[in-house]
């Protein structure tokens, strides 16, 4: 990978921060089809690439090139990923407001991921086995799921805004149980865990793990015998290995 | 590109999608990372707000209304058979392809706000973006 000119005078996109020892792939596509370079200083190297001025900036093309170029380094090497979007005005500017001023605790963070991926694992509640095991556990689901058979929206409105907000009640009280076990098992599997916020009711959990390169498999199987355990009341979604977006320090 | 070596064969109960989608980068990816204080923020361009809004939990009346409808077209009847064929059923399919469908639903959802067809919803309503301001 070639290293960007210290005087290149227009803006540079940044994607992630690495260890300057590293032999990185010499053909990496970042945002707006330009070639990733790096700026090498104190040991540590951000990846970086022109920006070309007459073409816009932040398509989704641009947020799945910064995420390719991202994980794809994240593959082999630790790095750290920078938030999508981040632009400094010149090659000097990496390294004196970026590189220069936070070149130890990149370098601490960057042992705090070394050797490591991220993975993040969805697990949500099956919808339909779900509400049936409702209708049948909850006397009052029942009753409002007939009161409201065979009629219009407009008809039963209130009826279906109670039944509603029941199921969703039901599905809120099951999720720790769901979600409590899950969890203790990729403990013994990961190095790290940062859980997100559920965004639908029937969310049973999402939560992102980082996970030693040595032990992938390990934490392969365990996900897979739990998806196994669970079916079909949780369905499991496994996205990874990423670059360890929720383990970057605040700096 | 594509999640490589961790790709399972068939009968595998855990999806695993491309790390590369869009819908998954918005999802989980963006406005995550290291951000360099007073540098501009390039913002992503080209998909509608709602997309991103719609990545917390929102319990609203039409939230109510959908787990209703879907309460309401259980088939309770065919219950007494399901164990066997769904169990069948799960092995050959590796029983998680309607999340990825879903997620992706959401973001098409996103991108074309004005197609709000209610039918094709019920369907798979699991991860459907909702406006708030259409409470």
């Amino acid at each position: 990978m070639n290293q960007l000119d210290e005087d290149y005078a227009a803006e540079v996109y940044l994607y992630g921060v690495v260890h300057a020892d590293i032999e990185l792939p010499s053909e990496l596509e970042g945002v707006q089809g330009q070639p990733v370079q790096r700026v090498d200083h104190a040991g540590i190297a951000m990846l970086a690439s022109e920006v070309d001025p007459d073409q816009a900036l932040g398509t989704p093309d641009d947020l799945l090139a910064h995420t390719r170029v991202l994980n794809d380094t994240a593959r082999d090497f630790s790095v750290l990923p920078l938030a999508f979007g981040t632009v400094v005005p010149d090659a000097r500017a990496v390294v004196d407001d970026v590189l220069e001023p936070h070149a130890e605790a990149y370098t601490q963070a960057l042992s705090h991921v070394a050797d490591k991926s991220q993975f993040t694992l969805t697990v949500t509640f099956d919808r339909e086995t779900l509400l049936r095991e409702i209708v049948e556990e909850v006397p009052e689901a029942g009753r409002l799921r007939e009161a409201i058979a065979d009629t219009s929206e407009d008809q039963t409105r209130p009826q279906r805004i109670q039944l509603g907000e029941l199921i969703v009640r039901e599905l809120e009280k099951r999720q720790p149980a769901a979600a409590e076990p899950i969890l203790q098992q990729l403990q013994n599997v990961t190095a790290d865990v940062a859980e997100h916020e559920r965004r639908q009711p029937d969310d049973v959990l999402e939560v992102a793990v980082l996970v030693d390169r040595a032990q992938v498999e390990a934490f392969d199987s365990t996900v897979e015998d739990l998806a196994r355990e669970l079916h079909p009341r949780c369905t499991f979604r496994l996205v990874g290995p990423q670059a360890p977006y929720d383990f970057v320090p605040e700096v | 590109m594509s999640t490589g070596t961790m790709q399972r064969s068939r009968g595998s109960y855990v999806d695993r999608p491309s790390s590369s989608s869009l819908a998954d980068v918005v999802e989980i990816i963006l406005d995550k990372g290291l951000v360099i204080d007073a540098y501009i923020r390039v913002s992503l361009v080209g998909i509608e707000v709602l997309t991103i809004d719609a990545r917390i939990v929102i319990a609203s009346v039409d939230t109510y209304l959908r787990f209703a409808e879907a309460t309401n077209r259980l088939d309770l009847a065919a219950q007494g058979g399901r164990d066997l064929p769904d169990l069948m059923s799960g092995m050959v399919e590796g029983g998680a392809e309607g999340k990825s469908k879903g997620a992706v639903q959401g973001v098409k959802d996103a991108l074309t706000p004005d197609d709000d067809d209610d039918d094709e919803e019920d369907e798979k309503p699991r991860r459907r973006r909702q406006s708030s301001k259409s409470e």
